[in-house]
């Protein structure tokens, strides 16, 4: 985090392109995660989603007093951006048990890709049978370590509903993953 | 591949899986592109709209008492209150503008 605050201290001041490009390469892999998670695996969505959240970032940058909250402050950007395409163009709605099951039988496998890679694409694919805002607080609370406190926050929910999200959505893929091991046993 | 139920939380729980260097260098020099394209663009509108503004308010405002305050070398505690505010209505006007454009884009 630090080296990305001395980034951000320089953006903050010179706003220049490289130290934008250092702060992008600070963030890219969490952001662009997120973002796919968010939309089950559409890559070139997720990347276009992370890239406008990167530039509000660029023009907002000014407002941002607390520096160690920009990564809060870039995912609720990010689900923002993400709500609003989706308003737009009513995407990634989320998939019945058996319309994952027929979409996981078609799939063909990574080949020669690395196993974390085939794991985080399985991941993603599962992600197709929550809603988004199920998706959102699986990933901010299981993968980023957010507290259902600090989810609320961020997502701008009541806490209930986070830890309703966040339950309903654990027992969604739980019970997937039974359907699953029932079908292979 | 049948995952258990223990496998898909210790996924959900792993770090994301970062893109290859390449990948990782592509989507930068995109961010960036992008946001200069975009910076410009922001340029160009912010440009244009007060241009307009300006203009506009040129037109249609009474910028006479402002031409009379200024020319007429009276000290302002010698200015009435109400002449004062027509004379700097149409500064505030082109300033409240300014923000509204830079804020809503």
């Amino acid at each position: 985090m630090s080296i990305l605050k001395d980034w951000l201290n320089r953006f903050q001041q010179q706003r220049d392109s490289q130290s934008f490009a250092q702060v992008v390469a600070q963030c890219q892999t969490p952001l662009q995660g997120y973002c796919r998670r968010l939309t089950a695996g559409d890559m070139a969505m997720a990347d276009d989603i992370a890239q406008e959240t990167l530039i509000s970032v660029y023009q907002q940058v000014g407002q941002l007093q607390n520096l160690d909250a920009f990564k809060s402050w870039l995912y609720r950007i990010a689900y923002r951006h993400f709500l609003h395409i989706q308003a737009k163009q009513n995407r990634w709605k989320s998939m019945t048990e058996q319309e994952l099951e027929f979409a996981l039988q078609q799939e063909t496998g990574c080949g020669s890709e690395q196993q974390a890679c085939e794991d985080e694409r399985l991941v993603l694919q599962y992600m197709a049978l929550l809603t988004h805002e199920e998706r959102a607080v699986i990933t901010l609370n299981h993968t980023l370590e957010y507290s259902h406190q600090q989810i609320a926050s961020l997502l701008d929910m009541p806490l209930g509903t986070v830890k309703s999200h966040a339950k309903r959505g654990k027992d969604k893929l739980i019970a997937f993953s039974h359907r699953q091991q029932r079908g292979a046993a | 591949m049948k995952p258990s139920e223990d496998f898909i939380l210790s996924q959900l729980q792993r770090g994301f899986v970062a893109d290859s260097p390449e990948q990782q260098k592509r989507f930068i020099q995109q961010t960036v592109l992008r946001m200069q394209r975009k910076s410009r663009q922001r340029m160009w509108v912010l440009g244009i709209c007060s241009v307009v503004a300006i203009l506009s308010l040129l037109l249609f405002f009474p910028l006479e008492p402002l031409v009379q305050v200024l020319s007429s070398q009276t000290l302002v505690a010698g200015i009435s209150r109400s002449t004062l505010l027509l004379a700097t209505l149409p500064v505030v006007v082109v300033g409240y503008v300014m923000i509204l454009i830079e804020n809503t884009r």
